[in-house]
């Protein structure tokens, strides 16, 4: 349902404002800093290679992250397959999730010129639901259960955790959520492309055929997005903030 | 199977030690661990987060303890984070938040099962209703923001209902307010109860309070400022049913016992092994703490101890589900609501409690606003077949039982 609410325009973030984190807006202070650097020296000798050889000893101590559950029932060849299409199937429905947000963003903010309508944006939604049901689909098919977090859904949900926040924040208008999802949409169609490496070392040419049909759509959304991210480019560059 | 918490000597003060490598331990695994084992970890660092609490409180208002108390304090302050530390850098907030509300429901439904005083019990089963109504609304906030599923964290251990709606659990402070046990007359068990759910409560508070601010969403924001808000209420109403009359040596044994009973109980049903040696480490650190204690409630007030730590403890806190005990508990209570220490039908609430609720809810209720509509089911709402596809996606082997209409 669309607010009843006129849109707001686009805002440039790139006109000057209030930021303060640099140091040229206070040398003085800096000056001060860098001084107190030079008669306050660091208290231990040493550098990154620390820090790099305590990650060492922690890793030889420690336990993978998440495994697959028990399944003495399924061939272990299959087990990376199921784990993938985990990733794919957890991924996509953040996806969802992460369009939903995202067509509301364009009920609050106005189109840009060569940007994505609400109808653009609804296809791609659905289609990243369809592929959710493809991924649940197929997990079933080959005996897993589409309810686990696997190894390689964890870890892309950890990977990838900051996308979903910009989208959802009220400050960010269509634009800045465009350069968060082409993150995703790079990596998911990259993830839709090494799981049909997979599924091809499985030897099961039907499946294999479907995966492919999804790694093309999400080429295609990837082509989108970085397409609707150009034409905000240019028109920025049309229409520089005063 | 019992604890003797005077007996049991446990180890001494001077041997209770750590360096930086034990307090940040190799963490739990997300994904591997059973849920049992998270809910300890959260409810011991609860714990431990209310012995630190508790003494920097006391130290500020009995300045001959402070000594003692800041030696104590070190060691629990450590411990907490060798707790709070197995907790893993791939749980996210929200994912956390799913787990303390699992604490929450799980060892409240525990405590209220074993509690032998009725009008503690009620007031457990009170608070349950609440926790529990809390879970599902974080869970559609998880399903409908990530697009995850709050199982993967639950196991199938606790259901994903509405209990008590949380728009309708504020009430006017004085209506939080309970009648305190009397120490002369209350179980060993009862007291023990008590503390142990207003350490629960009050590190869910501050939890929400420290996380809240680090949602982006608008509505997730105010979830948890509504939320944490009850949370607050239930800090009220658990330490309420504690009585002011305990002296602050009393209360500070009765907080060290607490701790020894809850490592005992982790120990007794812990299934990793490389936790349940950190519950039996804790629980012997604890044991040390009570004697302590204990020694100086003699030295100073002239008490024995044994006059407050009265009967050995028979029966570790179960972590086992709940499932039938609370639905039977929400068919019964859900229409409760409270007038002071009093529970009443909601239709008696005072009207105090009824304008505090129309102005809190004033402008939008968050937790309506992202549960509306939602009802749990595997993989999330998204996860529902289009029509016509006809296939269920209930794991293999899954039946579902259809609710009669």
């Amino acid at each position: 349902m669309k607010p009843t609410q006129e849109p707001r325009r686009p805002t440039h973030v790139t006109r000057p404002g209030a930021n303060h984190t640099g140091i040229t807006l206070h040398p003085d202070l800096v000056a001060e800093m860098i001084e107190g650097t030079h008669e306050f020296g660091p208290t231990s000798r040493g550098g990154i290679e620390q820090l790099i050889a305590a990650r060492d000893r922690a890793a030889r101590d420690s336990e993978p992250a998440a495994t697959m559950p028990p399944t003495r029932h399924l061939p272990a060849e299959r087990l990376p397959v199921l784990d993938q299409l985990g990733a794919r199937l957890a991924f996509e429905r953040t996806g969802v999730r992460l369009y939903q947000a995202l067509i509301g963003k364009l009920d609050t903010y106005d189109a840009f010129p060569g940007g994505p309508s609400r109808a653009d944006l609804e296809l791609l939604r659905d289609q990243e639901r369809d592929h959710l049901l493809l991924a649940e689909e197929l997990i079933l098919d080959l005996g897993g259960d589409p309810t686990v977090v696997t190894p390689c859904a964890n870890l892309q949900a950890t990977a990838t955790r900051g996308i979903c926040e910009v989208v959802v924040d009220p400050r960010t208008n269509v634009i800045e959520c465009l350069e968060a999802i082409v993150i995703a949409e790079l990596a998911d169609h990259e993830s839709w492309d090494q799981l049909g490496h997979a599924v091809g070392l499985l030897g099961a040419p039907a499946v294999e055929q479907r995966v492919r049909d999804a790694e093309r759509i999400e080429d295609e959304h990837a082509r989108k997005v970085r397409g609707w991210l150009a034409a905000a480019a240019a028109e920025l560059a049309a229409r520089p903030p005063h | 199977m019992t604890l003797q918490l005077l007996k049991d000597r446990g180890v001494p003060l001077d041997r209770q030690r750590f360096h930086w490598r034990e307090l940040a331990p190799p963490p739990i695994s997300k994904v591997d661990c059973d849920a049992w084992t998270r809910v300890r970890i959260i409810l011991m660092n609860g714990l431990e987060s209310e012995a630190v609490r508790f003494s920097h409180a006391a130290a500020r208002l009995y300045g001959g303890l402070q000594p003692t108390l800041a030696v104590l304090r070190r060691i629990e302050q450590h411990q907490q984070t060798l707790v709070n530390w197995l907790l893993p850098a791939d749980h996210t907030p929200l994912e956390t938040t799913i787990g303390y509300e699992q604490v929450a429901i799980e060892v409240t439904a525990a405590l209220a099962l074993e509690e032998p005083d009725p009008y503690l019990a009620a007031m457990y089963r009170f608070g349950l209703l609440e926790d529990f109504d809390h879970l599902y609304r974080f869970a559609a906030l998880m399903d409908r923001i990530d697009g995850k599923d709050a199982n993967a964290i639950l196991q199938g251990y606790t259901d994903i209902l509405p209990g008590r709606p949380t728009s309708i659990e504020h009430r006017h402070p004085l209506d939080d307010l309970r009648r305190p046990y009397e120490r002369h007359r209350a179980e060993l068990l009862s007291k023990l109860h008590a503390m142990t759910l207003v350490a629960a409560e009050h590190q869910t508070h501050d939890f929400y309070m420290a996380i809240g601010p680090m949602f982006a969403d608008p509505t997730a924001r105010q979830l948890y400022a509504e939320i944490a808000s009850i949370e607050e209420q239930h800090v009220t109403h658990y330490e309420t049913l504690v009585d002011p009359s305990e002296s602050i040596l009393e209360k500070w044994l009765l907080h060290e016992a607490c701790e020894a009973y809850n490592y005992w109980s982790c120990a007794e049903y812990e299934t990793d092994m490389r936790i349940k040696a950190i519950w039996e480490r804790m629980l012997d650190y604890e044991l040390g703490h009570v004697q302590h204690v204990a020694a100086l409630l003699e030295n100073i007030e002239r008490r024995d101890a044994g006059e407050v730590l009265d009967v050995a403890l028979r029966e570790p806190v179960s972590y086992e589900p709940h499932r039938e005990f609370i639905r039977e508990v929400l068919r019964r209570e859900v229409h409760l609501g409270s007038a002071g220490p009093i529970l009443v039908r909601r239709d008696q609430e005072p009207e105090r409690t009824l304008q505090y609720r129309s102005i809190v809810n004033a402008k939008d209720q968050p937790s309506n606003i992202v549960a509306a509509g939602w009802s749990w089911r595997p993989g999330g709402e998204l996860a529902t077949p289009s029509s016509g596809n006809g296939r269920h996606h209930e794991p293999p082997g899954v039946r579902v039982r259809k609710a009669s209409s």
